[in-house]
């Protein structure tokens, strides 16, 4: 694949949640509202960068062995100082993001990305990966917290887009709103692959998981 | 290779990941040390914010720490001089009730605010809320005035009494501390309740001999006895309330003190509290405990404490068989049966004044008090327009009392509740004046006759039981109408008190159950635990099944057939089920719905009682056990 593809291969053809089904839990709990989901994303994609490129860096050095926790040690320290940042520049988004920032480094994309790509390609490569799947990541966030906030509170990014005077469907914020908001987008997804062609057949629980090979857990997750 | 192997396998891995993890704490060390200060000064600026709020005029806070009133988190005074701003907080109705309160430097109170709490929403929440009224005009009341205050001195939020005082009592303990700190006067400090070993180690004890049951006692040089005992709370047997109890000469209860480790915190430890506590002052006998409230919310363990008491109390009346608790009218039996036993036995008769007829009869002008021989019935007053009726039924902690006027025909006119013993928030509501929901029940009441059944009128939501016992009450005042004005005859109290199986013990609830008949044990079919043929045809089966406990202590229930195979009477051993809710399972209203039944489709009738789902499933499940059984082998 030349430089491009990989970057716009995050974007939709592999988008990390809808096709990929990677990083649902973030997805589902920060998307109450679009400035959320945006900073999630960015925070995601500041890491999935860093780390992606750090251990493509690494790919040669670190043993097999200690593949896992050597991602892990790597993706927690940028995760840290993500955090540290936001805390001390946009404590309005630490707030609202509350425990899902830390949260960040058990993200399946992120580890996912950094044993399916980072390990195996340059740095370059891996660079321009994480960046296409950090975009890809955020601009499903932005999506679905769009359409949560404006039907579930009439706002877009805080400005009122409904008017006040017609009821809100609270519904939306809620969890079970999310679950719901995510299945339509993911049905019609499902449907435009149809039409074009392009079905990716799904796989769910430790089939679908980038850490199948090396996990011990043997299904303990489902 | 071999030489490789070592390195690749073993050295390699360590040394790579000490390495990664070396460079990586450099990297949070660096990045710590660039946004650690930054972090530390807007964490200030928030806690500052509220402070600021409320004196606008300080440019900066100096804290001081030296102070020792109670209550009171934070003392603040204003760089500038503008005054002080005083965090405190008072004991309210789920927990604290934080205050901030802004003082000028001469301790005029400039500004209070609410801060968030854990009170009742819509009651003491409105406090912390700036868009409610009411907690807005008491914020405001407060406003102008200095010194201690009193509850007339500010507006208090009406149906809000417990939050509104806590709120009242921080403000006083914030002005406490202002009086300290900025006018040198001396400290208020509260008095902590002494725990159990605290207070023995205050007075000079003699030790004598324990009695059964007990864990210490001692007499005091004054005379006085001291009893320790443990009873069970919240936590059962791993965390037994420790309960000591003085009494004096006569057995009257001269104090009471709760060491409550392993209660949960805030609210069993209320349990320990001198506000509870001092209920059991001057309490007289096991008949006097029937005045203690216990705290809603902290049920398991307020009834702890009242078993713990009535303990220490049994075992004075058996050390001095002459003293005056004994024969204070003393209820035998367990501890939640006696108290219901006792309130269900005591419905006194009352005087109705005319005033009380007024209220819910009000066009009437003559009032002649007349004789009642239906049960639960307190008074029966004969008026020119009507009657006017005085009935009661058991509640959730004791008998509801309601007032109802009815007019000549049996319609009701008007209903009023006399004070109650429910729960403070739930039950009680029906005495507190002004109160909504009480009004809601009294006004669906009205206009009603005959009988009046709970899906007819607006019960008070949350206090089920409570509303359910006024519907109850309703009722018998209703049949009460139609005995004294109808010349019907009088409506035996049907199941309440004689024929509660569940408080005869198992041989009597057998004989009970198959009635003139001589009952042999047999062999218990499969699935059921005991079974009893009477020689008339009749059985009685047991069965057990998982009540709330599951298998820790499980339900074990004796069912009655008669000849014909229908239900005579269901009994049901409920110790270890929850005390109040699961032991309704046992009670004569639940339990009279499976008398008739002949087969499992009769049990789809059988409602659960809503709060006691699993005792009361697990009731219907072992009576299933036995219908089957009896259906498969016994059935002649």
């Amino acid at each position: 694949m030349n430089k491009v593809q990989i970057f716009t291969n995050g974007l939709v053809k592999e988008n990390p949640v809808l096709r990929l089904v990677l990083g649902t839990c973030p997805t589902l709990a920060v998307t109450t509202m679009a400035f959320n989901g945006l900073g999630m994303g960015i925070a995601a994609t500041f890491v999935l960068f860093c780390s992606n490129i750090a251990i493509s860096l690494l790919r040669n050095v670190i043993p097999d062995k200690v593949r896992l926790p050597a991602y892990i040690t790597v993706i927690a320290t940028f995760v840290s100082i993500v955090q540290m940042l936001v805390k001390a520049y946009v404590p309005a988004l630490d707030k609202s993001l509350g425990v899902f920032l830390p949260l960040i480094v058990v993200n399946c994309i992120i580890l996912g990305r950094a044993e399916m790509f980072a390990s195996k390609n340059k740095p370059l490569d891996s660079a321009l990966d994480g960046l296409g799947m950090g975009l890809g990541f955020t601009l499903t966030l932005v999506l679905m917290g769009s359409i949560r906030e404006i039907l579930g509170s009439g706002t877009w990014f805080g400005m009122t887009v409904i008017p006040a005077s017609i009821d809100r469907f609270t519904f939306m914020t809620t969890p079970a709103g999310g679950f719901f908001t995510f299945g339509c987008l993911m049905a019609l997804v499902i449907f435009i692959e149809n039409k074009t062609g392009n079905k990716k057949e799904r796989s769910i629980g430790c089939e679908g998981c980038p850490s199948k090979s090396v996990c011990g857990a043997k299904g303990g997750c489902e | 290779m071999k030489n490789n192997s070592t390195w690749e396998n073993f050295l390699k891995p360590v040394v790579v990941l000490v390495v990664i993890c070396i460079v990586a704490s450099a990297a949070l060390a660096g990045t710590n040390q660039l946004t650690a200060p930054i972090i530390k000064a807007q964490e200030e600026a928030a806690a500052n914010a509220a402070y600021l709020e409320v004196l606008p005029e300080a440019d900066g806070f100096e804290e001081v720490t030296d102070f020792q009133s109670s209550n009171v988190t934070k003392a603040l005074k204003a760089t500038n001089g503008a005054g002080w701003v005083i965090q405190a907080y008072g004991k309210g109705f789920g927990g604290d009730v934080p205050v901030v309160v802004a003082f000028d430097s001469e301790g005029t109170i400039l500004k209070v605010k609410f801060m968030e709490n854990s009170e009742t929403a819509g009651f003491g929440q409105k406090l912390a809320d700036p868009a409610d009224a009411d907690g807005q005009k008491l914020a405001e009341s407060f406003v102008g005035k200095s010194g201690t205050l009193e509850a007339g001195d500010v507006d208090m939020i009406s149906g809000v009494t417990v939050s509104s005082k806590a709120a009242l009592s921080a403000v006083n303990s914030a002005v406490n501390c202002f009086n300290e700190v900025a006018l040198g006067q001396a400290a208020v400090v509260e008095e902590e309740q002494l725990t159990p070993d605290q207070a023995l180690e205050s007075m000079e004890l003699t030790e004598i001999e324990i009695p059964e049951g007990l864990t210490g006692a001692w007499e005091t040089a004054n005379g006085t006895t001291v009893l320790r005992t443990e009873a069970n709370g919240y936590e059962y047997e791993t965390a037994p309330l420790d309960v000591l109890v003085e009494l004096d000469a006569d057995g009257n209860i001269l104090n009471v003190w709760v060491g409550t480790d392993g209660q949960t915190a805030g609210i069993g430890d209320q349990a320990g509290g001198a506000e509870y506590l001092n209920q059991y002052k001057g309490v007289l006998g096991e008949a006097g405990l029937d005045g203690v409230d216990t705290i809603s919310g902290a049920t398991q363990s307020t009834r702890g404490v009242k078993k713990g008491v009535r303990k220490c109390i049994q075992a004075f009346v058996a050390m001095y068989p002459d003293c005056a608790a004994a024969t204070a009218v003393a209820p035998e039996g367990g501890d939640a049966e006696s108290e219901a036993a006792s309130s269900e036995a005591a419905v006194e008769t009352v005087t109705l004044s005319d005033e009380a007829c007024k209220a819910v009869l009000p066009d009437a002008t003559t009032f002649e008090a007349v004789e009642s021989a239906t049960s639960g019935v307190q008074a029966a007053v004969k008026a020119d327009t009507g009657w006017v009726i005085q009935a009661s039924a058991k509640g959730f902690g004791g008998q509801v009392p309601v007032i109802v006027g009815l007019d000549a025909d049996g319609a009701i006119v008007g209903v009023s509740f006399p004070e109650n013993s429910e729960t403070a928030g739930y039950g009680a509501q029906l005495y507190e004046e002004g109160n909504e929901s009480a009004a809601a029940l009294a006004a669906s009441l009205v206009g009603k006759s005959g009988e009046v059944a709970i899906g007819d009128v607006d019960a008070i939501s949350g206090a089920t039981i409570s509303s359910k016992a006024v519907v109850e009450a309703v009722n018998t005042a209703l049949s009460c109408y139609n005995e004294v004005a109808l010349g019907q005859a009088p409506a035996a109290d049907e199941g309440s008190e004689g024929t509660d199986l569940s408080s005869m013990s198992a041989e009597e609830a057998r004989a009970a159950l198959a009635p003139g008949a001589t009952l042999t044990q047999i062999t218990a079919p499969e699935g059921l635990t005991d079974a009893w043929q009477g020689d008339d045809g009749s059985y009685v089966l047991y069965a057990e099944d998982k009540g709330y406990e599951y298998s820790t202590k499980p339900l074990n229930v004796a069912v009655g057939f008669d000849a014909n195979g229908a239900i005579t009477g269901v009994w049901v051993d409920v110790s270890g089920q929850t005390a109040g809710i699961g032991d309704q399972a046992a009670g004569a209203d639940y339990l009279g719905q499976y008398t008739g039944i002949t087969d499992e489709a009769g049990l789809d009738g059988v409602d659960t009682i809503a709060g006691a789902t699993e005792s009361t499933r697990g009731v219907k499940k072992a009576v299933r056990k036995c219908i089957q059984a009896y259906a498969a082998g016994l059935a002649s």
